[in-house]
C-alpha cells in the first residue's frame, strides 16, 4: 500500500473539493483580519488571526496530502471537519462568536 | 477582547502541549479501546462535529435566551455534545470501554487558561457573575463589584487537575477506567454550582440552561462511574 495512491470515493472527493473551498475561504479572511489589525498596530488581535491563517494553511495540507495519498479516507474525513469546522471554531475566539469576530475585524 | 485572545491561544498551548506530555510520558498512544488508525480518525471526527454542534447551539441558545444577539460558544454544551456523538459511536463501533481519559489533562488546562482569559474578557465576554459584597468581588467596569466566577471554575479544574496529575502514577487502572467520567462528574458539579452565581435569565424552576446542561452530564457521569464499579467487581 505504502507509496500507491488511493482511488477515492465521489462522496469524499466531494466533501473535500467543499472543505477546501471553506478552508481558503477562512483563510483568506483572516489574511485579510491580520492586515488590518497588524497595521492598527493591535499585536495580540494580529498574531491571532495569525496563528488562524497558519492553523488552517497547515489543516489545508494535511487534507491534500491525506487525500492524495495512501492512508485511509477516514484521514481525509478528519482533516476535512478540521479545515471546515475545527480550525473556525477555534479561530472565532472568546465566548460570545460575533461581537469578537467583528472586533477582529477592527 | 486583546486579553480573552491572548488567554484562548495560551490555553490551547497549554491544552496541546500537556495532553501531549501526558500521553507520551504514560504511553497513551490513542483512546483506550480505540483499535485502529481508521477507527481514531473517525472517532475523532464525531468528537469534533458533537463538540462544535453543542458547543455552538447551546452558547448561542443561552445567548438568545438573554436577549443577545449573534452566535456564542459555551464549553459545558461542546462537552454535552461531544460526549453524545462519543457514546453513539462507541456504542455502533462496539466499544464498551472509557476512552475519554486521553482528552482530560489537556480539556482541563485549556479550562483554566481559557477561563482567565474569560475573566479578563471583563463584561463583554458574558461569563461574570451576578453583584456581591464578598471582599474578592470584581468591577469589570459597569461599577458593581461580581462574583468572578471564571476564577472560580479556573480554580476548580487546577485542583482536579493537580489530583489527576499526582494520583495518575500511583492508581493507573482507576483513572483510566474511570477517570473521564470523574472529570464530567466533577466539571459538571462545580458548574451547576456557579451557574446560581451568573446573571443567566431561569428556564425552567428557576434553573437556567446551564444547570440543565450540567444535571444532564452529573447523570451521565454518575451513571458511568455506577456501571464502570458494577464491571470492576
Amino acid at each position: 500500500m505504502n507509496g500507491v495512491k488511493q482511488q477515492r470515493p465521489i462522496w469524499l472527493s466531494l466533501l473535500m473539493a467543499l472543505a477546501v473551498l471553506c478552508g481558503v475561504g477562512v483563510l483568506l479572511l483572516f489574511a485579510g483580519f491580520t492586515l488590518i489589525t497588524l497595521s492598527e498596530n493591535d499585536w495580540v488581535t494580529g498574531m491571532w488571526n495569525l496563528f488562524t491563517v497558519v492553523a488552517e494553511g497547515y489543516a489545508l495540507y494535511r487534507v491534500n496530502s491525506a487525500y492524495g495519498g495512501a492512508g485511509p479516507d477516514s484521514a481525509v474525513v478528519l482533516w476535512t471537519l478540521v479545515v471546515a469546522i475545527g480550525v473556525p471554531l477555534v479561530a472565532f475566539g472568546g465566548c460570545a462568536v460575533i461581537p469578537s469576530t467583528l472586533r477582529i475585524a477592527g | 477582547m486583546l486579553w480573552h485572545s491572548l488567554f484562548d491561544l495560551l490555553a490551547l498551548l497549554c491544552g496541546v502541549s500537556l495532553g501531549a506530555w501526558f500521553r507520551r510520558r504514560y504511553a497513551l498512544a490513542q483512546p483506550v479501546g480505540i483499535e485502529s488508525a481508521s477507527q481514531q480518525h473517525y472517532y475523532l471526527a464525531i468528537l469534533l462535529l458533537g463538540l462544535a454542534l453543542g458547543s455552538v447551539l447551546f452558547g448561542s441558545w443561552n445567548l438568545w435566551l438573554a436577549g443577545g444577539e449573534g452566535l456564542a460558544k459555551s464549553l459545558a454544551g461542546g462537552l454535552f455534545g461531544a460526549i453524545v456523538t462519543a457514546e453513539l459511536f462507541k456504542y455502533f463501533s462496539g466499544i464498551r470501554r472509557s476512552t475519554g481519559l486521553y482528552f482530560v489533562p489537556g480539556l482541563l488546562s485549556l479550562i483554566i487558561v481559557g477561563r482567565i482569559g474569560c475573566f479578563f474578557g471583563g463584561l463583554a465576554d458574558y461569563t461574570y457573575g451576578i453583584p456581591t459584597d464578598l471582599p474578592w468581588g470584581v468591577d469589570f467596569g459597569d461599577g458593581l463589584r461580581r462574583h468572578p466566577v471564571q476564577l472560580y471554575e479556573a480554580l476548580s479544574m487546577l485542583l482536579l487537575l493537580l489530583f489527576l496529575l499526582f494520583d495518575y502514577p500511583q492508581r493507573r487502572a482507576f483513572w483510566l477506567r474511570q477517570g473521564f467520567y470523574l472529570f464530567v462528574l466533577v466539571y459538571a458539579g462545580q458548574r451547576f454550582a456557579w451557574e446560581f452565581l451568573k446573571p443567566y435569565p431561569p428556564l425552567v424552576g428557576g434553573l437556567n440552561l446551564f444547570h440543565l446542561v450540567s444535571l444532564a452530564l452529573l447523570v451521565y457521569a454518575l451513571g458511568m462511574l455506577h456501571r464502570s464499579w458494577r464491571h470492576a467487581e
